[in-house]
């Protein structure tokens, strides 16, 4: 038994001490993945409470048939879609600034830092506008590097759908990107027509 | 694929989310979160364990106090922390289950008296599960049903991914106080007797008392859409609610759904499930007799389903022109009353000829009321009056 697995049993039967060590290891991925898929600081804090929650309810459940991360995923994904659902009920500010907290090294020219902290931006509004089913896989496979398989069982679909949406989910963003100023070259980089939208 | 998008995504991989991440406030995090586990845990000890057969009756009605005194409590306490408020309110609580099968919540196995709460996705397989909202609503999830609570606060709202919910809504003087979300389309009620039911994208309504919204589900506030006053059967497609919703007023179309969802078996009477013999098959058997007191729930008018007829014009117009108003954004905190009359002048066929509201209402009620006022049908012509007082 894995050291890993010795701690989610432990956890499983209550232990806080487990538990605490548990959610130490794994909450900056799921404060990552969580933040890649809601596209915006917004409820983060709120929604990896909930992950944990959830984590905490559901360990019991947890049989070790598959890698606890691909669970933990399951678990990640699951709040979120939730928490969507909830805030299409609440306000939603449009074009919520994201985090500025981006460090880099002195050596970044500033302008070079600007730009790339605007290209984050717009790429995570992009994300935002993804359906959910397809933003799930492509955050999942593209920026998390899961597995296709790994994102079938994650999501409960077939491994094929799982390929079909990020192959939409890809050509989607692909064709979103001449929306933002600061991807739209990138657009023109990779068009087999450049001049289509006339940005040629 | 292209090059230059893959250069994209190698940054992204690295920049999008990973300082968010970093930057987290964590002590924040730990505090709310551990703190929370042990509320639940607290809360866990204090459920009750499934009693069977003859123990249900008492068991039951000891859970209803104690859940009320939950209730309270938690409305007592939230927000909680200082920095970090959390709001508590609860959705409901599981006060009966009639048939055979288990009742999941987030695919647990759920006793009696268990609390539910925003964020939890409730399950019937074999058995139907009756959630209460004390002094607010009553909610029957019909077998084979899956629903998700999306909002608690103030209204229950919760999304019907597949089967039928029933409930019986105390009706609120503003907004609305229950609404069940399929796909993108909501069903919002001020205070009703109504079934939902979802077969894939087609959904069908069926109300039997007050008035409900029928559109888009919104961001924020009440339902813009189509006011449907009961009695009426209402289907429309998940994804275009407005496009596609037809209602018919015929109460025989109504009945017809009422025979498919059974009984409607007081949740606030668990002695009279215990009567009809514990058994769970046997309770259908009792729907139809069951249902007239179920709706005697505070507040709301009972009536029989035999009894359900047309009613009469003014209280569907006042009942529209209410809802308008209900529907109207509003901040919480702001008591709002209006005190109005609506004069109509009727034609000899009983028509509606001409409304004017004294003193005036905003433009939007009248606009929203607009269809409702014209539409009813008078048995006689002449001028009248009809007081309409509405409070927050």
């Amino acid at each position: 038994m894995s050291d890993e697995e010795r701690l989610i049993a432990k956890a499983s039967a209550d232990d806080t001490a487990a538990f605490r060590e548990l959610y130490n290891r794994h909450r900056g991925d799921v404060a990552r993945l969580v933040y890649r898929m809601l596209g915006g600081r917004g409820d983060l804090d709120d929604v990896i409470q909930e992950v944990f929650v959830q984590v905490h309810k559901s360990l019991k459940d947890f049989r070790g048939q598959s890698k606890f991360s691909t669970w933990l995923h399951r678990v990640t994904v699951n709040v979120v879609l939730m928490h969507r659902r909830a805030a299409r009920s609440r306000p939603v500010f449009a074009d919520e600034p994201l985090g500025e907290a981006v460090m880099h090294g002195e050596d970044v020219p500033p302008d070079e830092d600007a730009e790339r902290r605007e290209r984050v931006r717009a790429f995570a509004r992009l994300l935002g506008r993804l359906p959910d089913k397809k933003r799930i896989v492509f955050v999942l496979h593209e920026l998390e590097g899961v597995a296709p398989g790994e994102i079938a069982k994650i999501v409960g679909a077939p491994v094929l759908t799982v390929r079909t949406r990020l192959f939409y989910a890809r050509r989607e963003l692909e064709t979103m990107l001449s929306d933002e100023p600061s991807l739209a070259g990138l657009r023109l980089g990779f068009s087999k027509t450049p001049g289509v939208n006339g940005d040629a | 694929m292209n090059g230059s998008f893959d250069k994209l995504l190698v940054e992204m991989r690295r920049e999008l989310g990973a300082a968010e991440a970093k930057g987290v406030d964590w002590d924040a995090v730990d505090a709310a979160l551990f703190g929370r586990l042990e509320r639940e845990r607290r809360a866990e000890r204090a459920r009750f364990a499934p009693q069977h057969g003859r123990g249900v009756t008492i068991s039951v009605v000891v859970l209803a106090a104690a859940t009320v005194a939950a209730v309270l409590a938690g409305k007592a306490r939230a927000p909680l922390s200082g920095d970090r408020a959390e709001w508590v309110e609860s959705a409901g609580m599981l006060v009966a289950i009639e048939g055979d099968g288990p009742v999941l919540v987030d695919g647990s196995r759920a006793a009696l008296g268990a609390g539910l709460k925003l964020g939890d996705v409730v399950e019937t397989r074999a058995s139907r599960a009756t959630i209460e909202r004390a002094g607010r609503l009553t909610m029957i999830l019909e077998a084979g049903s899956r629903a998700a609570v999306t909002h608690v606060r103030g209204a229950l709202i919760v999304a019907l991914e597949q089967g039928a919910v029933e409930a019986q809504v105390v009706p609120v003087l503003a907004g609305e106080a229950f609404a069940v979300d399929i796909g993108s389309s909501r069903v919002a009620v001020h205070g009703t007797h109504l079934r939902v039911a979802r077969d894939g994208d087609r959904v069908a309504v069926d109300l039997d008392e007050g008035v409900i919204s029928v559109g888009e589900a919104p961001r924020i506030g009440s339902v813009l859409g189509t006011l449907v006053n009961a009695p009426a059967h209402v289907e429309f497609t998940a994804t275009d609610a407005l496009g596609t919703l037809t209602q018919t007023h015929d109460p025989a179309a109504i009945r017809e759904a009422q025979v498919q969802s059974g009984a409607f078996t007081s949740p606030r009477s668990p002695l009279r499930k215990a009567e009809s013999g514990s058994g769970s098959r046997a309770s259908s058997a009792v729907a139809s007799e069951a249902r007239p007191e179920a709706r005697s729930s505070p507040n709301v008018s009972a009536k029989a389903p035999s009894a359900v007829a047309e009613p009469s014009p003014v209280e569907t117009i006042a009942n529209a022109v209410r809802a308008c108003m209900a529907a109207r954004p509003h901040a919480d905190n702001v008591t709002v009353v209006v005190s109005t009359t609506l004069h109509l002048e009727l034609a000899g066929d009983g028509s509606v000829r001409t409304a004017r509201f004294d003193p005036p209402v905003a433009p939007d009620v009248n606009s929203c009321a607009v269809a409702s006022i014209y539409k009813p049908r008078f048995g006689h012509g002449g001028d009248i009056a009809i007081p309409i007082d509405f409070t927050n």
